[in-house]
């Protein structure tokens, strides 16, 4: 490797441990880079500027604003109801139907702590209130926040798309499949785990209760019909599909459900805008990153020595989703991706991943992190909600982890889970 | 001496955060106007996209600025939490350095990049480039002088931060 491609990669891992922010890291990095090239330097501000203003990332502002204008609307909270309506009388019931409102919250929300925390803040007390432990609680509602970026629309698959320059609309269909499948498997749990500590059934909810609910919740429940409907009809594109989420969310939250207040809307605005500004300055900066990378070459370098340790595609595979999973533990999703989306776009080529299949595995991958110590954000959220210490909910984490991982392993090696849904109707 | 830079540096988050926002609620709207021009009033809006866009940027590096200030970007504390207290407040100063010095290389590239672009305009609102590309070193400052205050902090800088949702 080239000794810029040396500083790049010994900088990196020297000023991600001593825990300088990621998004300044690769900054100073692309600007030592960009001086050891001797190229004029005002092709920072450049690639600072396009990346910047990339219409499709736009999505994420919107998308963010967009969940938590539900949280606070009483969107999620119906979605519960309508949840429980249906599973609570059966084995694990309650647990089944944080694990539901969690699918059907995610294909509203794009993001995992958001999930965790819509959903978190109304079912744990709940779920201790009928017999389950308050660790596995806060861990259940963990758990479902991934669900929150596998089912579309997904904020990590906005940024895969546009860093891979692939359909952003292909790739949000490649996690419904692996997404309904984590929640089967959290079912699956939810049952297990009610069996073996013989937690209660709820009483079977009537006609007249379910009708109720679906009639409060409607609204709610036509959300992802309003994002994902406009999408895959080809009237918004996803960016659009955000900010309409966004207004639909709002009209529904002031003057339906009047749950959400005129005076907490610029709070939201502004907290929504703190986060969107945590993801895209990193994003901002890694363009300049990314353009030393690429000029040096050091993705492709990477790719080969990778390709020198085995050619097999298959243990390939297992070392690649082991990394992602390890660095997804100790590393912040988007910087993760943006680091290596060079190395893994290559690696891709070489052993013909379909990049949609590739985009969903990493971000599936990134996804485990978000339940994992010690990073994992949604962790840090259903443990500020159910005021646990971070450790008590990670030790009831496990039966999900399994699951999760599960996850994985089918999005690597059986392409037809990812890709089944673009195919048909991509 | 401090507090009054810290009075300042707390002024100019709060205005940066509120500009931001309103800046943000531009992007949301002309956006949202561009899709009801097109379905309701059978128009396309040829600024929407442009005028979003530009109120993207400047959302961006102004809400990255404010966070500086809270030492709110993400990070990886794994290392440092496990140090000593002197030893990790030492790393945190260096820290705020490396941002400091980020901060000013913006103003520094950044200027020069406003002033090439200063005769280019953008290609359907006709807006000077300048307008846009003004961010980078404008945020810049403010990045460098969050940091700067936070360098001359009395207190200990680990206790900063917060976890940032994504």
């Amino acid at each position: 490797m080239s000794d810029i491609g040396t500083v790049m990669m010994v900088g990196l891992a020297l000023m991600l441990m001593l825990g300088v922010p990621i998004a300044f890291t690769i900054g100073i990095l692309a600007a030592v880079g960009i001086w050891m090239a001797d190229v004029n330097p005002m092709i920072l501000p450049q690639q600072l500027i396009a990346g910047s203003n990339v219409t499709s990332l736009l999505a994420i502002p919107g998308f963010i604003l967009a969940g938590e204008i539900m949280s606070a609307g009483g969107l999620s909270r119906r979605l519960v109801r309508v949840a429980e309506t249906f599973f609570g009388h059966l084995t694990g019931g309650l647990s089944m139907s944080t694990v539901a409102a969690g699918t059907f919250f995610g294909a509203i929300s794009g993001s995992a702590p958001a999930t965790t925390a819509a959903v978190g803040s109304i079912m744990i007390d709940e779920l201790e209130n009928r017999g389950y432990k308050r660790g596995y609680a806060a861990a259940l509602a963990t758990a479902v926040g991934p669900l929150g970026q596998m089912i579309p629309p997904s904020i990590p698959m906005v940024i895969w798309g546009v860093l891979a320059e692939e359909s952003i609309a292909k790739l949000f269909l490649a996690g419904i499949v692996p997404g309904l499948i984590a929640a089967a498997g959290f079912c699956v749990v939810s049952v297990i785990y009610a069996r073996y500590y013989g937690v209660a059934r709820e009483n079977r909810a009537t006609g007249r209760q379910i009708l109720f609910a679906l009639k409060d919740g409607i609204w709610a429940l036509l959300a992802p019909v309003v994002i994902l409907g406009g999408i895959y009809s080809g009237m918004f594109t996803p960016t659009e599909a955000a900010m309409v989420g966004t207004l639909y969310s709002a009209i529904v939250g002031l003057f339906l459900y009047r749950d959400l207040k005129w005076q907490l809307i610029p709070e939201i605005l502004v907290r929504s805008m703190r986060t969107t500004g945590v993801i895209m300055f990193i994003i901002a900066v890694a363009y300049g990153f990314a353009w030393v990378m690429a000029s040096e070459q050091i993705p492709a370098h990477l790719t080969e020595a990778l390709m020198r340790v085995t050619d097999n595609p298959f243990i390939l595979l297992l070392i690649v989703n082991v990394m992602l999973l390890l660095l997804g533990a100790v590393m912040d999703n988007v910087s993760a991706m943006v680091i290596l989306s060079g190395v893994l776009i290559g690696l891709g080529q070489q052993i013909n991943l379909d990049p949609i299949q590739l985009g969903a595995m990493v971000v599936i991958n990134f996804a485990v992190g978000m339940v994992t110590p010690p990073v994992g954000y949604s962790i840090f959220v259903a443990s500020s909600i159910s005021g646990l210490r971070v450790e008590t909910v990670a030790r009831h984490i496990w039966p999900f982890m399994v699951v999760l991982i599960l996850v994985v392993a089918l999005v690597a090696y059986v392409p037809a889970i990812t890709l089944w849904l673009p195919e048909h109707f991509g | 001496m401090y507090h009054y830079l810290d009075k300042v540096g707390r002024g100019l988050a709060f205005g940066s955060q509120v500009a931001g926002a309103v800046v943000a609620l531009i992007m949301i709207v002309s956006l949202l106007l561009g899709v009801f021009y097109r379905y309701v009033l059978d128009d396309s809006l040829v600024w929407s996209n442009e005028i979003a866009s530009l109120g993207f940027t400047w959302t961006i590096f102004l809400f990255a600025s404010a966070l500086v200030r809270d030492h709110a970007h993400v990070r990886v504390t794994l290392l440092i939490d496990a140090l000593p207290s002197l030893v990790t407040e030492l790393i945190e100063r260096s820290v705020v350095l490396v941002i400091f010095g980020f901060g000013l290389l913006m103003v520094w590239t950044g200027w020069d990049f406003a002033a090439f672009t200063a005769g280019q305009v953008s290609p359907a609102v006709r807006y000077p480039a300048w307008v846009e590309n003004a961010a980078i070193p404008v945020c810049g400052a403010l990045i460098s002088y969050h940091a700067l205050v936070l360098l001359l902090r009395p207190t200990p800088l680990r206790s900063l931060g917060e976890h940032a949702h994504e």
